[in-house]
């Protein structure tokens, strides 16, 4: 049973890979969602980060370079959507498909014009010792960084007065107002710092991934993320769970050989989506049991 | 002065003002990417003169708007009522599988006559079933729609590649990715698309207008709980009102098989997102069907243009995608000023 163990072990390598961008812009949207703005941007977001870091990298030799101008790239992004729904209080899920869609196409136009060129990647990371399982070890930094921020982004969260602050903002704006917080203020910071992880986890993709790119090259992982969210019920820890477990489904194409499955190649490339529609519809099963929800305000611009 | 503007002034002024600016900043966008800002505004406005290639380039112009179209005039149902389906374009991709189906499949044994008839059978079952799914999740287990209909786009993708690639691949296709043609009986021109478009857009309007199921769609759309205690049912009209906006997702697909390529290649190849465009074009028209077919019109005017800016300007499919969310943009901001304007009218 050798072979089983080593394909599960390259399931899980795998899965780790997949999941870093899925996890680093689901947090991102999380911090958004939690202060009371859904960001329906976030695939055009990373696909904008993804051509960002690609060209930058392309440009200058160094990826930690794409990487940089991608996370300001997808903050400037996130802050057209702030100005809508925040400021000008309009329709946050037109203004979030807006950006989806103007993002797509802002991404095609920058890099389509270097089709073809490779980048070089973003070293591994070795953890010397036997600190880590094999299956865990020499990943890039991003994957550590994206692991790293899932507790830290809980303790910010759940323990900490400034986060208590955001979710008391996403829950009930008003009152938050009238005791003085300043609601639009948080809600940017938060959006802002949510479109930079958003725009870092596009870049990932040419960065780690595929030392290059192509269209459509995020293959709607934004959106994949936004489900995460819900899946991970805004929670971060539960949503780095939910992550590994939708990028372990994305590996299934690497391992399905090894596995002996004989599947048309079209149906493993659907089985992500339509296995993130099943987990979503436990989940409300879930949800409507243990009464959580989301942020109350969550999408509601006027308060 | 004060400006006093009446209503209808407000709209025009705030819209006019928000599509210059989307205009304005798209012209950067093409100038900062190298290309020709007057070269791209030439090649739109080219081809309405003289007078005997009008009446050739506007029927060019309608064909080319009927994918974003139909869609648009179902998303008008579904919007209405608060339902945001976003699947569009999963909906029209299997619409225009149905149709193709037909089209080249059974048509030879069909009379002549029936081969469209059933294509847009075909085609509105098609994508009303695809829309059926994320609205009986909704509906018994409360999944988020957005989300559903979304995942659905991208299966729809990968079972167009899977039915081109594994099943209907035409053997004498010379190794192309592509069915053999639709049959000459299951094409349609200007005319057959003009009488769709009537009928299509009729139904919406009558429909909102004039039936109950109509009624209570606006009503769960104004106020889900003024429709709860009026004993409206959120699931019959949800259901209701997906089959619809499926059905004409998936007859905007039909009219990309029948009207412009006559086959069926890979997805990517077959739509630059019209599903997604048709989302700004119901928002443009403000979910009114008549605005909402002049909106898909002038939508329609770019994507007919798409090969000519490809050819002349190495312009991808990128640029529609950020000249539409541009336009999506500039319908929220209008909506934003438009309310300014008419504060700013009655202080006034």
């Amino acid at each position: 049973m050798a072979d089983l163990e080593m394909v599960l072990s390259n399931l899980m390598r795998y899965a780790v890979d997949y999941s870093t961008p899925l996890l680093l812009a689901a947090l991102g949207e999380a911090l958004a969602e939690r202060s009371g703005v859904l960001n329906l941007g976030v695939e055009g977001i990373m696909a904008v980060g993804a051509a960002t870091g690609f060209v930058v990298t392309l440009h200058t030799g160094n990826p930690w370079l794409g990487v940089a101008a991608a996370g300001l790239a997808g903050l400037l992004l996130a802050a057209i959507h702030a100005f809508f729904s925040v400021t000008l209080r309009a329709n946050q899920i037109v203004s979030g498909l807006a950006l989806a869609i103007a993002g797509l196409g802002l991404s095609s136009m920058a890099a389509s014009g270097y089709l073809g060129r490779t980048v070089p990647k973003l070293e591994t990371l070795h953890i010397p010792g036997n600190l880590a399982p094999s299956w865990l070890n020499d990943h890039n930094p991003l994957a550590y960084l994206a692991l790293l921020l899932s507790p830290l982004l809980w303790l910010l969260m759940e323990r900490t007065e400034w986060g208590l602050t955001v979710r008391a903002v996403g829950d009930d704006p008003s009152t938050a107002r009238s005791v003085g917080i300043e609601v639009a203020r948080l809600r940017y910071v938060c959006v802002l710092a949510g479109g930079a992880a958003a725009g870092v986890a596009g870049a990932y993709l040419p960065l780690s991934v595929y030392g290059g790119w192509f269209e459509g090259i995020t293959a709607g992982r934004g959106w994949i993320a936004l489900g995460i969210v819900i899946l991970g019920f805004w929670n971060p820890l539960r949503i780095l769970l939910a992550s590994y477990f939708v990028g372990a489904v994305m590996s299934l194409p690497h391992v399905a050989p090894a596995l002996g499955l004989r599947v048309n190649e079209y149906l493993l490339l659907a089985i992500p989506y339509l296995a993130v529609i099943a987990v979503l519809s436990i989940a409300s099963i879930e949800a409507a049991k243990k009464r959580v929800g989301a942020p109350m305000s969550l999408g509601k611009s006027e308060y | 002065m004060r400006l006093k503007p009446s209503d209808r002034l407000a709209t025009t002024l705030a819209l006019t003002a928000s599509l210059s600016v989307a205009l304005l900043v798209f012209a950067a966008i093409l100038g900062t990417h190298g290309y020709s800002v007057t070269g791209f505004a030439r090649v739109v406005s080219s081809g309405f003169w003289p007078p005997e290639n009008l009446s050739w380039r506007l029927s060019s112009i309608f064909i080319n708007s009927l994918p974003v179209l139909f869609p648009a005039l179902g998303l008008i149902v579904a919007f209405r009522m608060g339902f945001w389906n976003i699947g569009a374009e999963g909906q029209l991709l299997v619409g225009m599988a149905a149709a193709t189906w037909v089209g080249v499949f059974l048509a030879d044994r069909l009379p002549g006559a029936s081969v469209l008839p059933a294509m847009v059978v075909a085609a509105f079952v098609a994508g009303a079933l695809w829309a059926a799914g994320p609205a009986l999740l909704r509906v018994w287990l409360g999944v988020n729609e957005v989300l559903t209909t979304l995942m659905l786009n991208y299966v729809a993708v990968h079972l167009v590649n899977y039915l081109v690639e594994y099943r209907w691949k035409d053997p004498r296709g010379f190794g192309f990715i592509r069915t053999p043609p639709l049959h000459e009986s299951a094409r349609i021109g200007a005319a057959e698309g003009a009488v769709l478009v009537v009928l299509a857009a009729g139904l919406v309007y009558f429909m909102l207008r004039y039936t109950q199921l109509g009624f209570e769609l606006r009503i769960i759309g104004s106020s889900p709980k003024a429709a709860r205690y009026a004993g409206i049912s959120y699931a019959k009209v949800t259901l209701l009102a997906m089959l619809i906006s499926g059905g004409l997702a998936g007859l905007g697909g039909m009219s990309v098989v029948a009207g412009l390529t006559g086959e069926l290649m890979e997805a990517q190849r077959m739509s630059p997102g019209y599903g997604y465009t048709g989302i700004i074009a119901a928002w443009l028209g403000r979910l009114h069907p008549a605005a909402v077919v002049a909106a898909s019109l002038f939508l329609g005017l770019i994507y007919e243009r798409q090969s000519v800016l490809q050819a002349t300007m190495r312009l991808g499919v990128g640029y529609t995608m950020l000249f539409n969310g541009l336009l999506l943009f500039a319908a929220i901001s209008s909506t934003y000023l438009e309310k300014r304007l008419r504060e700013a009218g009655r202080l006034g």
